[in-house]
């Protein structure tokens, strides 16, 4: 991966965050990304984020495992392997409803969480992306893409970083 | 960080001004050396899970004649365990779940341990089935797979399969959640520990963390996903313990056989766990001086919740009595008489007074704030919810339909060895946890912190520019 | 303390007026119900013609109305005693006339919209003992539903009168006709039964006339900080409310709906009532709170509110989904006749009913509430409220009918009728109620905080 250069400006509080971020969008800057210990709520529209599709995926993978329940119990009991208990029907739908349940959860909470890992790509031994070893602590960092702010407009940039509260403005490439 | 929060609210992180502070006290425990009083503690639980090992060593050697079973009682300690220990590891997905959905802030500060909790219960809680079945590498058989003993197949009529499938989807569920719930602060430590130099633990923590950056595009898609996994982990949560009262609520077995069982189930399984929660909260907040964290308030919640839950356990135990005189049937009838008079009465008014009466020392405050009567208190909860299920399993079977073939229950000492045993195993797991692992969700506290001040390492810095 | 909200004083203070056009339509409501059930009373036919006849054994279903096979059952004791072995599959035993159907149907409309009081009383209780604050700004909603509770106990007191020609156990009086019914005589005889459904039903008016009350006088309070007691006695209240709510309203279903079939049983029962109470109750309220903000009142309100409302009919569909297959499979399962009766009577009768029930209590409102949208889509959230209300009403027939009236059961010009009026007289008292106070409770000190309500994420 070919180094990028940041603008980076870090805050000790959520809220000059999201003041920076409101001015910056006033001057057309778009941040990169914000690194913080925590979520900062309605953070989104300022950098852009989109509605994540996730709740689709976890309906799907439910579906999906609903589907396989249904299908390995009618098949195995309805066809390969019927047995006679209690006088039941082969098909013994009321049965079905807490296998199929838990097939259902089973298959949406892993596969949704397996897609965020994938989306998100995360796996074990990945290389962080740190701008500061203190923004899993107590610093909230934005960052902005050094290409993307015009030359000309670097010092606006900085100056809005330290007048919304930065005590830190710097570069940094990586 | 609502800044309309109504001034009434009780804050419920106290006496901390930085953020860095709840990093500090969460992780100063797994950066210290372990201390004598943990290793006493955790020796002690060892040597107890030691006992477990044994006990259940001299069932498999001996098979299930070692223990107190008989033909008319063929259910007791093994099945009571198993549904006691799948009750206490119902609390952690209601506090991380179903209050999470309720935006109930008190649960940021203890829905970590209480999770592990529910993990290292459900782990006990699965080990009875296996030890019960005598010959415990024919498990595999559980599971629904083409198999060459002439394509045999698994019920699916019946409950105790059902179990198998709402145990471990309830037990790999909740496990993810924890763990995507520990990511962040894996990522904390991980950047603490490397500044400390502590090479080795920072390294295992990075992988652990799966290279978590905590930026705020991963965060939007990560409270997304925490919240789809409360919503599927909620119904999951009363699926289980449900389907764990369908073991015995699809029998014919007056005292069995009743249809209050899956909801009666469910809130009783979260009154122990409660009860269990107090227990090792009360503990773990006076040995790491969490209580800034886990405040009085998070105690008097939790306290209000056991009453809630022991009240209802409470109705439902009347309304199973009333109902079973409303039926008119002379099984049902007698079942219950015998159940609190006859000659295991004596279980039923433990049960009765520890679950009922108990928790409603809990409407007063001077009780609830009262760390002490508070534990004493939880312990008889626990108490009473062991009882609980060696009641309506035992004395539902010692007298069936045939007074010839009726019979007492007595517990050997393997069957006692277990029980003890399985407690070592959880505090073995809990005290690793409670060691090694972060304590206390730090980033949702954070994100619950009022008014934070600047920083002192902010302040020193300049602009470089 | 003055609110940092940049909602006007005069938003907030708004009063709900009813204009013409709402007045016109509850009175027509009110006129074409009356119309309906007086057209249905006329036409009304004797299903107990052949009902003594009837061969319930044939479990046949049979048109109402249509006579044949005349066959003498009688009450010879031998067919008692079966009776009394085998639970209630056997329909009612008490006589069927002309007019049962339209009395219990008279029943039907008044526990439903008691539970729809019922809902929102538990709604605001235990939103106050759970410190839920989200649903402050329409809190005025549901203390309004629950103002119809005194037109209830009317209802169920002129029920009460009535009672023989419903409830067996009422009907079949003299000891020895029935031997389960008399074992249960202790609980089920009319004076304990009367006095405990004047009690629970006083207790819950009474609660609910409270709980309004106090609520308006801490309108009067002048300040959030001086509204502060009365907020401490409303938690009180709460936590009284809510502790003798699951007691009373246990006994209360097995009073007056279980005890329809006497020899039936079942501990879950109250709680699938209550599942089913909670469920329509939260659609409702959301639904009331949509016709105001569509009427030009509570613009200070948002998505959310509504979004979080229909959030407690999803989730407590989910809930009644629940609780039926629990009650369902456990006695499906176990096979055991005394419970059995109880499904396949409906099954032999009601079969068609009792699917629809639950598509319309279950499947369509959970499918169709599930994503986030339909939450906040009126298109969405109005077709389901009402696919809800009708599946809240056929449960509630499905639960009634058979022990009241047997097989002979028509939807008809009487049953939409009385829905129709009990609907208008309902729209009627909460509309009323709305207009007497303020809309907002203004000194509430959760208030900014549902101003300024966002589900946040989802």
């Amino acid at each position: 991966m070919s180094s990028k250069s940041y603008l980076l400006g870090k805050f000790w509080h959520p809220d000059h965050v999201m003041d920076a971020l409101r001015q910056l969008r006033d001057m057309g800057v778009k941040a990169q990304d914000v690194f913080g210990p925590f979520p900062i709520h309605e953070i989104e529209p300022l950098l852009d984020i989109k509605r994540t599709r996730l709740t689709v995926a976890a309906f799907c993978y439910g579906a999906l495992g609903a589907l396989t329940a249904i299908t390995m119990i009618s098949l195995i009991y309805g066809a390969i392997w019927p047995m006679n208990i209690g006088g039941k029907p082969f098909l013994p739908f009321p049965d079905y409803v807490p296998i199929t349940f838990e097939m259902t959860v089973l298959f949406a909470a892993h596969g949704t969480i397996l897609t965020f890992f994938i989306v998100s790509e995360y796996y074990p031994g990945k290389k962080e992306f740190l701008m500061d070893d203190r923004q899993t602590d107590d610093v909230f960092v934005i960052a902005i893409d050094k290409d993307k702010v015009a030359a000309s407009a670097i010092s606006d940039v900085n100056g809005v970083f330290t007048k919304t509260g930065a005590f830190e403005v710097t570069e940094k490439e990586v | 960080m609502s800044h309309h929060e109504s001034p009434i609210r009780q804050q419920w992180v106290q006496n901390t001004d930085y953020y860095t502070q709840i990093t500090e006290d969460v992780c100063r425990p797994i950066e210290a050396k372990p201390n004598l009083k943990w290793l006493a503690a955790f020796g002690l639980s060892f040597l107890v899970l030691c006992l477990f090992v044994g006990a259940v060593a001299w069932t498999i050697w001996e098979g299930i004649g070692a223990w107190g079973l008989n033909k008319t009682v063929g259910w007791a300690f093994d099945i009571t365990n198993f549904v006691f220990w799948v009750g206490i590891g119902h609390a952690g997905t209601l506090i991380s779940a179903v209050l999470l959905l309720f935006r109930q802030a008190w649960r940021n500060s203890i829905n970590r341990a209480t999770e592990a909790m529910t993990i290292f219960a459900v782990i006990c809680a699965g080990m009875f089935p296996i030890i019960h079945m005598g010959r415990p590498w024919l498990g595999l058989w559980f599971l629904p797979m083409p198999n060459t003993r002439g394509s045999l197949w698994v019920n699916f009529n019946s409950p105790l399969l059902w179990d198998v499938f709402a145990i471990s989807t309830y037990f790999s569920v909740s496990l993810v959640f924890w763990y995507l719930g520990m990511m962040p602060d894996f990522g904390a430590l991980r950047d603490r520990l490397r500044k400390k130099g502590q090479k080795i633990a920072a390294k295992i923590f990075a992988t652990l963390a799966f290279g978590w950056d905590g930026s705020m595009r991963t965060w939007s898609r990560y409270e997304i996903i925490t919240l789809i996994l409360a919503g599927l982990a909620t119904p999951l949560v009363l699926s289980v313990h449900s389907i764990v009262s369908m073991d015995f609520a699809t029998a014919v077995i007056p005292g069995w056989h009743t249809t209050i069982f899956p909801p009666y189930f469910v809130a009783g399984a979260i009154f122990s766990g409660f009860g269990m929660v107090q227990t090792l909260l009360i503990i773990q907040r006076a040995v790491y001086k969490h209580e800034n964290y886990i405040t009085m308030d998070h105690m008097e919640s939790i306290a209000k919740i056991v009453i809630a839950t022991g009240s209802l356990v409470g109705l439902a135990y009347m309304t199973e009595f009333f109902i079973a005189w409303y039926s008119g049937s002379i099984w049902e009838r007698y079942t219950f008489v015998n159940r609190a008079f006859g000659p295991l009465g004596w279980s039923y008014w433990i049960m009765f007074s520890c679950n009922v009466i108990t928790p409603q020392l809990f409407w007063f405050r001077k009780i609830r704030t009262n760390m002490f009567i508070t534990f004493i208190i939880s312990i008889f909860i626990n108490i009473g919810m062991w009882f609980e299920r060696f009641v309506i399993i035992v004395t539902s079977l010692h007298r069936d339909f045939l007074p010839s073939s009726w019979s007492m229950y007595t517990p050997t000492w393997v069957e006692a060895s277990i029980l003890i045993g399985s407690f070592g195993l959880f505090f073995t797991f809990y005290f690793l946890f409670a060691k090694y692992l972060p304590t206390i969700n730090m980033f949702e506290v954070k994100a619950i912190l009022k008014n934070p001040k600047q920083p002192k390492h902010t302040m020193e810095e300049t602009v470089n520019n | 303390m003055a609110h940092e909200s940049h909602f006007t004083t005069e938003q907030l203070t708004e009063r709900y007026e009813m204009s013409r056009k709402v007045r016109m339509w509850v009175l027509g409501a009110i006129v074409v119900g009356l119309l309906l059930v007086l057209a249905g009373l006329l036409t009304a036919e004797d299903p107990g013609a052949h009902h003594e006849a009837a061969d319930h054994a044939s479990l046949v279903d049979t048109p109402a109305g249509d006579v044949h096979k005349v066959q003498d059952h009688g009450h010879d004791e031998h067919a008692d005693e079966a009776h009394g072995e085998h639970g209630g599959h056997h329909g009612p035993q008490h006589h069927i006339g002309k007019y049962t159907g339209a009395l219990a149907n008279f029943l039907l409309v008044n526990l439903y919209f008691l539970t729809l009081a019922m809902g929102a009383m538990f709604f605001m209780t235990v939103h106050r003992i759970g410190n839920g604050g989200w649903h402050t700004v329409f809190k005025r909603i549901p203390e309004a539903m629950s103002m119809w509770l005194p037109f209830a106990a009317v209802g169920l007191l002129i029920v009460g009168f009535f009672g023989e020609h419903l409830y067996d156990w009422i009907f079949v009086h003299e000891i020895g006709q029935d031997t389960l019914i008399d074992k249960k005589r202790a609980y089920l005889n009319v004076p304990f039964w009367a006095a405990r459904g004047a009690i629970f039903v006083g207790v819950w008016t009474f609660a609910a006339w409270l709980m309004r009350k106090y609520s308006i006088s801490q309108d009067n309070a002048g300040s959030v900080e001086g509204g502060l007691g009365i907020f401490k006695k409303m938690t009180t209240l709460s936590a009284l409310f809510v502790i003798f709510f699951a007691i009373s309203y246990t006994l209360f279903s097995i009073d007056w709906i279980k005890s329809l079939e006497p020899h039936w049983f079942s501990t879950i029962f109250g709680v699938y009532v209550f599942a089913g109470t909670f469920a329509t109750a939260s659609a409702v309220m959301g639904l009331i709170l949509h016709f105001l903000r569509q009427q030009g009142y509570m613009g200070y309100t948002n998505d959310a509110h509504l979004h979080d409302c229909f959030k407690y009919a999803f989730a407590f569909t989910v809930f009644w989904g629940y609780i039926f297959i629990a009650q369902f499979l456990l006695i499906w399962y176990s096979n055991i006749p005394e419970e059995t009766g109880y499904f396949d009577f409906r099954f032999a009768h009601y079969k068609t009913l009792f699917f629809v029930k639950i598509f319309a209590c279950f499947f369509l409102p959970f499918i169709g509430l599930m994503m986030r949208n339909a939450k906040r889509k009126s298109q969405t959230f109005v077709v389901i409220g009402i696919i809800m209300i009708l599946g809240h009403w056929i449960d509630l027939f499905v639960m009634i009918m058979p022990g009241a009236v047997g097989e002979h059961w028509h939807i008809g010009l009487t049953e939409i009728g009385f829905f129709v009026l009990y609907l208008g007289l309902f729209a009627f008292v909460v509309l009323r109620a709305l207009s007497k106070a303020n809309l907002v409770p203004i000194h509430h000190p959760y208030l900014d905080e549902s101003l300024h309500h966002s589900t946040g994420a989802v």
